[in-house]
């Protein structure tokens, strides 16, 4: 297992160093010169100068792709230019949120498209499984950043029963009433993001399901006698989970950009607003950076679904 | 007989959508400890009357009348509860292919305890490990297999587990679906050998369903024959497979390849009933034309070998190793498939390469067919390393060698016609549009296919044999020096083999084509080979002219392999009636 | 006894009369993509009124000369939805053209020849499934400029691993089969036995898929234009619902509207992608994965 890991950790080398490769390729192939883009609207000619010197850009090619590693190798993502502050300063400041959002709007919508998906195949011909089929198709055609939206008109402003964007409100209350406060703000933005993620997986869990449902060792435990329950639970959903652990993994990034645009929607203050704001101030190392941040994230956490996934599979720890 | 504990009435099954019955009006009486075969051909209703019985029909199919009653009590109209109570106490299955019938993700051993623990009331921990290893015992199957998952474990052994599984709860009726398909004829009589002293030991009733005549007539006490969803014929093994009523049994007996029986006079291949060709709806008026005086030359005699012609191929010391997948890549072992293989192919003459599955025959196929290289040694061919020709000289020799698979259902590009598809053997450089057209037709006569009704046909148009009779026209266009056969007919039914085996004989006579035919299935070659190489484990042991190898094995895996083939019993088909 | 062995009567009756409804919902799907062609053709010349002058007083609630009200600039809601269909099926036609081109080729190729120049495709492939696509998105707009065609390309770029994965898989499978065997050892070319056996027979589930690409295109070009980038030359939906969000509170429908107009259309190409995919074969996401 731990020989498996590390297979696949190195297997992931190569994706970093491509995604470095077509970051650099992104800023040399941007119209007009690249100093004059990273640094932003009213740079001064010493602070191009930098960037140029800092970016390599006086270089042959090859050298500035050595500086360009050089530079990431060192952890210096550039100077956020709408903020006067390092890139890595800024995104440290806002993963926090990001990742409280993320981690409470995939979990509600992984469980709960699961368990209905799981759900709808049992209750397969009702009138049940047909109405979660319409909501689950309904749900994966709405933009998610416009069912945001229709979240905050309703609840929010007409019903005023939770707050419409934000972390806190404003002033923090203090003590315990900060704790409800937080939660009261992280209800609508994850309520939304977990709509957003739910179809994907209700749709893939029945799908599976069905399918697992007619394959021949389903009908084995029927000969044996075992309870429908049992069959379902034990013998059948445990295989129908494995390809929703590998959506699960192939789509986190997918998934990350639904939370871009929730966080977007509603103030939530992480990296999706923060690159919302940076694309208003067209503060192209704030994106770079966040987006560098984002898919080294997402990589890291391919690996970590990979391994889990040779945790449940065991076929898959053989090669 | 003993009152039965197995009575099967007027059971009839149909699928939704399909007008016809899978099964219709089966009964049969089995009584306790005994056992009945029921034998039929892919699409007979054996399968569907099998899981019919025992109420594991897919949705799509629907009991449409009978009873099947288990000591009196009719488990068709059995309460849901009270059925799920006699599963695997007093019905167990023994499933068709272990691979796909146990759950991938479950240890074997846990399955085990799970049917113990909630199926069979054994609370304790001891008591279940204690079964489990005693059943394990008993079909020789080492304890180590309880933490090894399914995929884990070869495929004879997982059909023991299964075995093991299905013995559990000592049911009184043992319901069993192609127990050994896919497995190797020696692990195959080893199963069987097993499950037939199992029966005598634990007494429990068996129903038996299969394809191969032999097995059933080896195992069962009573067979019934299936065509159409119907029972055509039943009674004691013997007296049904000695002297055949049913013109439907006669045919299968007499098409039944039996490795112990010398080769029958090959009928002449005239379109007269012969049986097996009219099973295949094939026989066309094109058979009429061709070939009504070379029956006689047909058996060819071992002493023929005494001028032998130069080899048109041959494999000198080849050896093909492959890495083994997985692992890490500078850890990986090699693992020889082929090892030092010296192997000449003849004008004329159909070489049989024989031997169980993982020996080496196809990778050997495909070193001859030049879609693999050597490794080790070389290939050459009339008497010149292959190695050593130029890029168009390979070309030629490529199109001077063709390839018959096994499965029909891939051999033709679903979207070309017949006419297409055969032509394409002449290669993307053959001759032009009426010359072309000709020679398809010619070789489609070969096949014995009439072109005026199947040029035109696209490949779901075409029964199993004759989309294998396009792909060896296909084959046969160009006029190539060797065709190499990979179980050409492992995937047709019985009785259709031996007409589709006789037309590489036909190939043999009429155009000096060599033949190389590998097989698992010694009772066919009997029938239309010269001469036979037995491989095992990469390695030839044992080579010679059919009869003498057949007849008189020296090396042991030879004589074991012939030992454990499915034999019909003596006395061959007397046609009765 | 039968009607203990037929329990599932009730729902056989029940599964026939479904396909009538189906076969509504199929109809009503393909209408909607209809007019949406037709709509993105006339572009502004059969709207209502000028899609992009100030008509009304801001931000009216719907009457009867504005069915959906106006935005906050007075212009009518109705006439801009109709001339940002142009937008949407533009990118959306045009970007999942660029993926199954490139996918199919580079998935074909990958599959018949296998060996390194599947491992190059594989890895770029997985490359590119893995990094997030509305980032990777957001990334190559705001550089290379946030042109239209710019847009199709990057979406096209963004989406073809999925088409690759689809022809991959399908060439796989047919390489080994009989029929493409017999051609090369009769003789045939590589290129030419992708072209007369592997693609013909290989196509079905890519091109079902395409439905399904063109609904993630709709999607993703509609978030990239809500937040700031998508081509300011032209009316997009997702454009409008991102002008109207000031005033959220005083005119609702400039929201609710083109967030619809997106939901119909993109109900409507899930709905033809699922029918697809039954009928040929491979595609959804069950199996992608």
């Amino acid at each position: 297992m731990l020989r498996y890991s590390l297979i696949r950790v190195g297997q992931a080398v190569p994706t970093l160093v491509f995604l470095v490769l077509m970051t650099f390729l992104v800023v040399r192939l941007a119209p007009g010169d690249p100093a004059y883009a990273l640094a932003g609207d009213n740079a001064s000619p010493q602070y191009i100068e930098q960037i140029r010197h800092q970016y390599g850009l006086g270089q042959p090619l090859l050298g500035q792709l050595g500086a360009y590693f050089r530079r990431l190798f060192s952890g210096d993502l550039g100077m956020s230019y709408s903020f006067q502050e390092p890139v890595t300063t800024v995104i440290s400041g806002r993963i926090g949120a990001s990742l409280q959002l993320v981690a409470c709007g995939l979990l509600l919508g992984i469980g709960g498209g699961t368990l209905l998906g799981a759900y709808a195949s049992r209750a397969a011909g009702t009138v049940r499984e047909a109405v979660l089929n319409v909501v689950g198709l309904t749900l994966y055609s709405i933009p998610i950043f416009w069912l945001g939206l229709l979240l905050v008109y309703f609840l929010a402003i007409q019903a005023h029963w939770l707050p419409a964007g934000g972390q806190y409100s404003f002033p923090r209350p203090t003590g315990a009433a900060a704790v409800g406060d937080g939660l009261r703000h992280l209800v609508l933005p994850t309520v939304a993001l977990a709509l957003y993620t739910f179809p994907v997986y209700y749709r893939l869990t029945r799908a599976r399901m069905s399918a697992v449902m007619t394959e021949e060792y389903i009908r084995t435990a029927r000969a044996i006698g075992f309870g429908e329950r049992r069959v379902f639970f034990r013998h059948g959903l445990r295989n129908a989970l494995l390809p929703v652990l590998t959506m699960a993994g192939l789509t986190l990034g997918q998934s990350l950009g639904g939370a871009l645009l929730t966080e977007a929607v509603f103030s939530w203050p992480g990296l999706g607003t923060l690159m919302a704001g940076a694309i208003g101030q067209r503060d192209l190392p704030l994106i770079m950076g966040v987006f560098e941040v984002v898919a080294v994230a997402v990589v890291l956490a391919t690996i970590a679904t990979d391994v889990l996934y040779a945790v449940v599979d065991p076929r898959v720890r053989l090669t | 007989m003993s009152e039965p504990l197995l009575t099967v009435s007027d059971l009839s099954v149909g699928y939704a959508g399909s007008g016809t019955r899978a099964v219709s009006d089966v009964g049969f009486r089995v009584a306790a400890g005994s056992s009945l075969g029921v034998i039929g051909e892919s699409g007979s209703g054996k399968t569907t009357l099998l899981y019919g019985m025992a109420r594991l029909l897919p949705a799509s199919a629907t009991v449409e009348s009978g009873s099947v009653r288990l000591d009196g009590v009719d488990l068709l109209t059995l309460p849901a509860p009270e059925l799920r109570d006699l599963r695997w106490r007093d019905i167990a299955i023994v499933f068709q292919g272990a691979m796909h019938a146990l759950n991938p993700v479950i240890r074997v051993g846990s399955l085990l305890r799970e049917v113990l623990r909630h199926r069979l009331d054994v609370r304790s921990r001891q008591e279940a490990d204690r079964r489990i290893t005693d059943m394990l015992d008993m079909v020789s199957v080492p304890s180590r297999v309880l933490t090894a998952y399914p995929h884990e474990l070869s495929g004879g052994m997982r059909q023991r587990v299964m075995l093991a599984m299905s013995l559990l709860g000592r049911p009184r009726l043992l319901l069993v679906d192609e127990p050994t398909t896919s497995l190797d004829v020696i692990v195959q009589a080893e199963i069987l050998d097993r499950l037939r002293e199992l029966q005598r030991e634990l007494r429990f009733a068996m129903v038996f369903v299969s394809h191969d005549l032999g097995v059933v007539a080896e195992y069962c006490d009573d067979v019934a024959v299936m065509l159409d969803g119907r029972i055509v014929e039943s009674g004691r093994g013997a007296d049904v497979l000695r002297s055949p009523v049913h013109p439907y049994t006669r045919r299968l007996v007499e098409s039944y390849p039996s490795v112990d029986r010398p080769p029958q006079p090959l009928p002449p291949r005239t379109g007269a009933p012969d049986g097996a060709a009219s099973v295949d709806s094939v026989a066309s008026a094109a058979v009429a034309r061709t070939g009504r005086d070379s029956g006689a030359v047909t058996v060819k005699s071992a002493s023929a070998a005494d001028v032998l012609p130069p080899p048109v191929l041959e494999l000198r010391a080849a050896s093909r190793s492959f890495r083994a997948r997985g692992g890490t890549p500078w850890r990986r072992r090699r693992t020889d498939a082929v090892r030092d293989v010296d192997i000449e192919v003849r004008a004329g003459s159909i070489l049989a390469i024989v031997g169980a599955s993982g020996a080496g025959k196809s990778t050997v196929g495909r070193l001859l067919a030049m879609t693999d290289r050597p490794t080790g040694g070389e290939l050459r061919s009339d008497g010149r390393p292959v190695r050593a020709l130029g890029r168009a000289d390979r070309a030629v020799l490529r199109r001077r060698v063709q390839v018959v698979h096994q499965d029909p259902f891939e051999a033709l590009d679903p979207r070309f016609t017949v006419e297409r598809s055969v032509a394409e053997g002449l290669g993307p450089s053959g001759p032009p549009g009426a010359r072309r057209r000709e020679l398809v037709a010619a070789a489609l006569e070969h096949v014995e296919l009439d072109p005026g009704r199947f040029l035109t046909r696209t490949p779901d148009r075409l029964s199993g044999g004759q989309r294998q009779r396009v792909a060896l026209a296909r084959a046969l266009v160009a006029r190539p020096d060797v065709i190499v056969a990979d179980e050409p007919v492992s995937a047709l039914d019985v009785s259709i083999r031996l007409s589709v085996l006789r037309l590489l004989a036909r190939a043999r006579d009429e155009y000096g084509t060599a033949v190389v035919l590998i097989t698992h299935d010694l009772g066919t070659v009997r029938a239309v080979v010269d001469e036979i190489i037995v491989m095992s484990d990469g390695r030839v042991v044992e080579r010679g002219a059919t009869a003498t190898v057949l007849d008189r094995p020296r090396h042991d895996y030879t004589k074991a392999l012939i030992a454990a083939a499915p034999k019909l019993p003596r006395g061959g088909a007397t046609p009765a009636g | 006894m039968k009607q203990a062995l037929s329990a599932r009567g009730p729902i056989l009756r029940a599964a026939g009369r479904r396909p009538s409804v189906r076969t509504t919902v199929v109809a009503v799907a393909c209408a909607v993509m209809f007019l949406a062609l037709v709509l993105a053709a006339l572009h502004s010349a059969i709207t209502p009124d000028d899609p992009t002058k100030s008509l009304a007083a801001p931000n009216s609630s719907p009457s009867a000369a504005h069915p959906f009200g106006t935005d906050s600039l007075g212009r009518d809601v109705l006439s801009r939805i109709m001339a940002g269909t142009r937008y949407t099926m533009v990118l959306a036609v045009g970007s999942t053209a660029v993926s199954l081109v490139v996918g199919t080729v580079l998935g074909l190729l990958a599959g018949y020849f296998v060996g390194w120049t599947d491992t190059a495709v594989s890895r770029l492939v997985e490359m590119f499934l893995t990094i997030p696509h509305l980032f990777l998105a957001i990334l190559l707009v705001a550089f290379l400029g946030n042109q239209w065609w710019v847009v199709v390309v990057v979406l096209g770029l963004t989406m073809w691993p999925v088409t690759a994965r689809l022809a991959r898989a399908e060439a796989l499978r047919l390489r080994g089969r009989e029929f493409v065997e017999a051609s090369r050892i009769a003789g045939v070319g590589g290129l030419r036995v992708i072209v007369r056996h592997v693609a013909p027979n290989g196509l079905g589930p890519v091109v079902a898929n395409a439905s399904m690409q063109m609904a993630e295109a709709v999607l993703l070009s509609a978030g990239l234009s809500y937040i700031g980038l998508g081509d300011p030359s032209q009316i997009s939906w997702g454009g409008m619902i991102q002008e109207a969000q000031g005033s959220f509170q005083t005119a609702p429908w400039a929201i609710v509207c083109p967030g619809a107009a997106l939901t119909v259309l993109l109900l409507s190409l899930h709905t033809l992608g699922d029918v697809a995919v039954r009928v040929l074969g491979g595609g959804n996401e069950a199996d992608i994965v």
